[in-house]
């Protein structure tokens, strides 16, 4: 069951990150939210898993609402490439590092070692999605997606990790929501989500 | 954190030419700045200037030093800013510049304290011979040669001279930061560092007051402003104490010394004689001036001190400091080939000092005055008397130099001075007053004087306007302006070529042209960079 779960999440987070279409991100972002709120309730934290789903479903509903589907045009830099492979590579070896040589606080994370690399898994491709697309809503799922790591870590790392992590679902479904309608104030502006195309910025 | 101080006599000498600057510049303002918008402001600058000097100069450790010498900085901002809305950027060249140089000195106060482990100054006395100490000995050279106006760094005063007011000018370039800036170089020189006659260093040194003297000397002399000339003199009179601190001779070091507080005297009392003729007659500028001898006697004899006394006339106190430096300066001659240039640019600096004293008196109180109908009144006593005094001192500290102020000034901070040079100052004085005095018997037994008189000047039966035919001053060394490869340089130094300080903010500038083409407004760019920045701490946790 661990293992069928970790395939679901995996593979729907990548699904949400890389589909061509707008709206087929944010339903597998969906499925992604789901499966992991079954990976909290197999870890022992139901509480958290409530509170995750509520999250979840008010979250798909904001992000619905927001998306405009779009083709976005994708031009990677070689500088993005290189220190975005250059940081996973490393967070990867670190964060290892970090989970098996941190001291216990409850969890021996020793054991645990298909979450470890979930988490990693995860934020990596939540990384990836911040660097690399130029669609803000996918920015946003990117963001949500690092998050989702951050609470599995929490929850596998301890026990009172749970508690915890249900601030952190809230407090995330409300930088959510600020971030969906800043988004949609550059939509306003601009009359696109394309980042490239925003560079007020410019030097 | 402790404050640490130390007295010693040469502190104490600086100090108390400090409360007596202070002193006759705040009685001076009290009629210079009647009337002028918030001057609590400006007497609280003026004592919480005098305060910090106490304060730097009685320091023991380079933290204390260095705290009381930003003070020192701030209030020279706020002095020069105190002149108006005009004066805003003027103060801002000078913050800069002292305390771009203030960065320097931190830097070369952190090496020392690397290399002997002591903050305490002229704990150790550090050799210069190898790289670290050179580079630490520039440093503080850097803050010294700032807060006292010498070349590169000297933009600042010319600058603060047209805009601040002329009493801030004779208080802190003229007055303040010269004693503290060739305080603190002579404790670089004798305490902080071993400078040795002829080595590296000492001759850069020489050379940076050769270069200081010479080139403000000929700026000073094609100016239109009395308040700018004089500030080139300023500059140019910075010169001969860091020649002479620079040759390591004894007797030179101690002609510095004693330069610099003669300096601080006769520059003090030019200023004030410019801030008195700006006071009754309006203007500083040269060409609109003339003529006041007689409507302004006490200022004209005082001003005529001062001038006698900066170009080096004996018996006053400028010859008698200058003498000194000269003496060091043929001592070398025993051991380098090159004190012959040395003495040139000093005794050159020296004639060309008194050539522009001459058009500076001709044009201001000699000569016709600009406009008849204006009544120019002598200014009053409060005025006149710090000038005055100022006056007097430089005739005392000419003819009885051997016995008040270089004993008491000058050689607590020096060791083993020995003069080589015959020179009796009282006998001297005796012999000048008497062939005055033989002179003056001549000139009117002869009767000479009455013979004298002013005519009308008609062309075609037309009375000339006197603004027309009058001789004013500023052109005498127009031929100097127009020989040979002089008037490109002087239209480079008119653009402000040779500023530091617009070198400065041109590279400033370039380089963040060059920052700012790396901000290209993509999100995409700032992630790498941050994801980059993760990347490298992440290696250094690690590792």
């Amino acid at each position: 069951m661990p293992y069928v779960l970790f395939g679901i999440v995996i593979s729907a987070a990548v699904a949400a990150v890389e589909s061509k279409k707008l709206i087929n991100s944010v339903i597998a972002f969906g499925i992604m939210g789901l499966s992991v709120c079954l990976t909290f309730i197999i870890q022992g934290s139901i509480d958290l898993a409530l509170v995750q789903l509520a999250v979840e479903t008010a979250l798909l509903m904001v992000l619905v609402k927001a998306t405009k589907d779009l083709s976005e045009p994708e031009s990677l830099k070689w500088y993005e490439i290189v220190s975005m492979t250059l940081f996973i590579i490393l967070f990867g070896i670190f964060a290892g590092y970090a989970a098996f040589g941190s001291p216990v606080f409850g969890r021996h994370l020793k054991e645990q070692t298909l979450t470890i690399v979930e988490v990693i898994a995860l934020f990596s491709i939540g990384v990836y999605c911040v660097a690399i697309k130029r669609n803000l809503i996918k920015i946003i799922i990117g963001i949500i997606i690092m998050e989702y790591a951050v609470n599995l870590f929490l929850v596998a790392s301890a026990r009172g990790g749970d508690l915890l992590s249900q601030w952190a679902a809230l407090v995330g479904l409300a930088t959510t929501v600020v971030m969906v309608a800043l988004a949609k104030r550059l939509y306003d502006r601009h009359g696109t989500l394309d980042i490239s195309k925003m560079r007020k910025l410019k030097g | 954190m402790n404050l640490a101080f130390k007295f010693s006599g040469f502190s104490f000498g600086i100090f108390l030419a400090a409360c007596l600057f202070t002193f006759l510049i705040i009685l001076y303002s009290f009629k210079f700045m009647e009337g002028k918008k918030d001057l609590w402001k400006y007497y609280a600058y003026i004592l919480i200037t005098l305060g910090a000097t106490a304060g730097a100069v009685f320091a023991a450790d380079y933290i204390t030093f260095l705290m009381f010498w930003g003070i020192l900085a701030l209030t020279l901002y706020l002095l020069v800013g105190s002149g108006g809305a005009k004066a805003g950027a003027a103060a801002k060249k000078s913050f800069v510049i002292v305390g771009g140089s203030d960065a320097l000195m931190i830097f070369g106060i952190g090496l020392i304290w690397a290399m002997t482990g002591s903050v305490i100054i002229g704990s150790v006395k550090i050799p210069l011979n190898s790289m670290f100490p050179i580079i630490a000995f520039l440093s503080l050279t850097a803050g010294a040669f700032a807060k006292a106006g010498a070349m590169p760094f000297h933009t600042w005063i010319p600058d603060s001279a047209e805009v601040a007011p002329t009493t801030v000018m004779a208080y802190l370039p003229a007055a303040l930061d010269k004693l503290l800036g060739i305080y603190f170089l002579s404790r670089i020189c004798l305490d902080i560092f071993a400078l040795t006659p002829n080595s590296p260093m000492s001759v850069f040194l020489m050379i940076m007051g050769s270069i200081t003297i010479m080139i403000a000397v000929m700026s000073a002399l094609v100016q239109h402003d009395l308040k700018k000339l004089l500030s080139f003199h300023a500059v140019s009179q910075v010169g001969y104490m860091i020649l002479g601190i620079g040759t390591g001779i004894p007797v030179a070091v101690a002609g510095g010394i004693f330069h610099m507080f003669n300096n601080a005297i006769y520059k003090s009392l030019l200023f004030l004689s410019a801030g008195s003729v700006e006071k009754q007659a309006g203007t500083t500028d040269l060409g609109k001036l003339g003529g006041l001898a007689k409507a302004m006697p006490i200022t004209f004899a005082c001003a005529l001190v001062g001038a006698l006394s900066i170009s080096g006339v004996p018996p006053l106190n400028g010859f008698m400091s200058k003498w000194m430096i000269y003496q060091g300066i043929i001592e070398l001659s025993g051991s380098s080939p090159y004190w012959i240039i040395w003495l040139l640019a000093a005794m050159f600096g020296s004639a060309l000092t008194l050539a522009s004293f001459v058009k500076i008196i001709h044009a201001t109180f000699l000569g016709q005055s600009y406009d008849p109908s204006l009544k120019v009144k002598e200014s009053s006593w409060v005025m006149w008397l710090p000038m005055a005094v100022l006056a007097s001192l430089c005739v005392i500290f000419g003819i009885f130099a051997y016995s008040i102020p270089l004993p008491y000034l000058v050689a607590p901070a020096v060791y083993g001075i020995q003069y080589s040079g015959a020179w009796n100052p009282a006998l001297a004085t005796v012999l000048t007053l008497v062939s005055l005095l033989i002179g003056a018997v001549i000139y009117y037994a002869l009767g000479k004087a009455k013979t004298m008189s002013s005519k009308p000047v008609y062309i075609g039966g037309e009375l000339l306007d006197v603004k027309e035919v009058r001789v004013s001053g500023i052109n005498f060394y127009n031929t100097i302006v127009e020989a040979g490869p002089l008037p490109a340089i002087y239209k480079m130094a008119e653009k402000k070529i040779f500023d530091i300080y617009e070198i400065g903010k041109k590279a400033f500038i370039w380089a963040s042209t060059l920052l700012s083409a790396l901000h290209d407004g993509a999100l995409g760019t700032y992630v790498s960079w941050l994801l980059f920045g993760a990347a490298v701490l992440f290696i250094m946790l690690v590792r």
